[in-house]
């Protein structure tokens, strides 16, 4: 374990944030921050969260606080987080009732953390955080694209549905695209042509002949070709993005005078089916856990062996090598 | 790259003559390298000087003396590159007139070896060959290749032959592994600015029409025929998604364009498809000026 940047020494250090700050009841580890703030946190609780500070915890070498009234001092485990990324992350393991920020670099980089951490639990809050909060409609190509990075299938298999409702050409660049292949990101787009044409398709069907002469048939006819042409016209397939005011307006203008509640029922089975459709292309993501195992070996080997001196950018390498996520792209 | 040479020994049935003209037959030839294969390519040194480097600071090193392996008193190298990219490297330095390679992949093996022996010129001729012949067979591809490559003219082209290709029949290959999505995600950027930009042209070519400021549409039936090609186009444009006059104009458009016109002279009915092309055309260029 490397020493205390030289800051410690010149004394910059300043106090984390409540609850984690020197005031913190019982605290009897100090986590120090890449951005030199002391976090004061309860050892049983991180050991709890990750199997990785259990470990290295369980026989501490390093540094430590100086000796007060125990006759040891607390353990002082620098770490490569920033002050905001294990503000966040501490939340997560705590159970206090703050809630962490869900702010799309935030999940990202607590995301990262847990991972390195192994904190399994964690993981899957922030996953749920990043399910429930808007940037998912957002930035549905961004979140894909963090998604894959950590191997988060659920929300990635999200994020590329939710891609599916946005016109292509508004699918904005960001940063984190640079980290996925070319390759990735055509598996998205080929995906993508393939669920358009499973929509249309689906949808060419409920024009076919009806028996009936009832509105009903009538209007569901009328509607499934409406959305057909709306989704040539904009290239999205997914209900969301087809049944939108303008779709609606001109049914309804279309056939007035009949029962608009029937109406919103069949527009609520087209809606299904249209979904329906495009997620039966090519069948059921399975994943690839063998992958994320080694992923995970690497991190944690990493992160002992070379006490915690693993970049960013080697991060990146290592998961992009692994690619967890990428599984469940490459079994569509 | 080391001056030892493999590790079965020089003479063991494992080794062989490179193709002519570079075998043992090879006059002046003064310095052996071994392929990766175990093939034995006699060449000059003074060439592999001249243009590397890396090549040249090898051999100024020896100072005379050379330890290692030696061939009909030549040294031997052993070098990394295949005996195919090794010709083919050998064919661009020499002076011969012989064909280049007509295929991407031993393009790009040579480009590697020129780049790792830092031999600038011959990268050059490479470029050169790529680009004159018409090997772009998979634009995306070549378009990775040039953005792994470094090859800026080449990424050009290639991105603007992309523009032929419908979205959905790019094809997946191993070379957009090493591109990032990014980068992917730009070109698609591009392709929709191309799109919007082509568009907006020939939409501002039916009105410039309609208005009566180009004078060999005067006649009302001419008026016509343009604003009917320019709706075949558009709607070519919405439903391949290419902006690119050559696929825009295709043999199938012009034909349905000439047979609703049978009366109209047929040369101003050319005139207008040119005048199209040329509109398309440099709707992209200055797209293209931009990117």
């Amino acid at each position: 374990m490397s020493d205390l940047p030289s800051s410690v020494v010149t004394g910059n250090i300043t106090d984390a944030p409540e609850p984690f700050d020197s005031s913190a009841k019982r605290a009897d580890v100090i986590l120090y921050s890449q951005d030199s703030k002391k976090f004061y946190v309860l050892k049983s609780l991180l050991c709890l969260a990750s199997p990785v500070f259990e470990t290295m915890l369980s026989s501490w070498k390093g540094q430590r606080s100086d000796k007060d009234k125990s006759d040891v001092g607390m353990p002082i485990i620098p770490v490569e987080e920033d002050s905001t990324t294990l503000y966040n992350l501490l939340l997560l393991i705590y159970p206090y009732n703050h809630k962490p920020s869900s702010a799309i670099e935030i999940c990202f980089g607590t995301g990262k953390a847990a991972r390195k951490y192994d904190m399994d639990y964690v993981d899957k809050k922030i996953r749920e955080l990043v399910m429930v909060s808007d940037i998912l409609g957002k930035e549905p190509l961004r979140v894909f694209a963090i998604a894959m990075l950590l191997g988060w299938e659920d929300v990635m298999k999200a994020a590329a549905y939710t891609t599916l409702g946005v016109p292509l050409r508004s699918l904005g660049w960001c940063q984190e695209l640079e980290l996925l292949t070319a390759g990735d990101h055509h598996k998205l787009l080929q995906w993508r042509f393939e669920c358009h044409d499973a929509v249309i398709s689906w949808l060419s069907r409920q024009e076919g002949p009806s028996l009936t002469s009832r509105p009903a048939d009538a209007f569901k006819k009328l509607a499934a070709a409406t959305l057909r042409e709306e989704l040539k016209a904009r290239g999205c397939p997914r209900s969301s993005a087809l049944i939108n005011d303008t779709t609606k307006a001109t049914l309804l203008q279309k056939t007035p005078g009949s029962s608009v509640s029937t109406f919103y029922d069949i527009l609520k089975k087209l809606a299904e089916g249209i979904d329906q459709a495009s997620s039966e292309v090519r069948g059921h993501p399975r994943s690839r856990h063998v992958l994320t195992w080694i992923y995970r070996y690497l991190l944690i080997l990493n992160a002992i062996g070379a006490g915690w001196s693993l970049g960013v950018s080697q991060l990146f390498n290592e998961m992009h090598l692994c690619a967890p996520g990428a599984s469940w792209l490459y079994n569509l | 790259m080391s001056v030892d040479p493999p590790s079965p020994s020089p003479g063991t049935s494992g080794i062989t003559d490179a193709p002519k003209p570079f075998d043992s037959s090879a006059t002046k030839s003064d310095v052996v390298l071994c392929s990766q294969d175990f093939k034995h390519f006699h060449v000059l040194k003074d060439f592999l000087s001249y243009v590397s480097p890396v090549f040249d600071t090898m051999f100024s090193s020896w100072e005379g003396e050379t330890a290692g392996w030696v061939v009909d008193g030549k040294p031997i190298i052993q070098v990394e590159e295949h005996s195919t990219t090794l010709y083919n490297l050998l064919l661009f330095i020499y002076p011969f007139e012989r064909e280049p390679p007509c295929n991407i992949d031993t393009c790009v093996e040579v480009a590697k070896a020129a780049n790792k022996y830092d031999m600038v010129e011959i990268d050059k001729k490479i470029r050169e060959v790529v680009r004159k012949s018409h090997i772009i067979g998979d634009p995306l591809r070549v378009f990775a290749i040039a953005v792994f490559l470094g090859w800026e003219d080449i990424m050009k082209v290639a991105a603007y032959s992309t523009l032929g290709v419908p979205l959905r029949d790019f094809g997946w290959c191993q070379e957009l592994e090493s591109l990032s999505a990014g980068k992917y995600h730009k070109l698609l950027r591009w392709r929709f600015t191309c799109h919007d930009a082509v568009d907006r042209a020939l939409t501002k070519y039916n009105d410039t029409n309609f208005l009566g400021f180009q004078p060999f549409h005067k006649e009302s039936k001419l008026s016509g025929a343009a604003s009917f090609a320019v709706s075949l186009l558009r709607s070519n444009l919405a439903t391949t998604g290419c902006p690119q006059s050559n696929v825009l104009l295709d043999e199938t458009t012009k034909n349905t364009f000439l047979r609703k016109y049978p009366v109209v002279q047929r040369s101003s009915l050319y005139t207008i498809l040119e005048s199209l092309e040329a509109t398309i055309d440099e709707a992209l260029s200055k797209v293209c000026k931009r990117c």
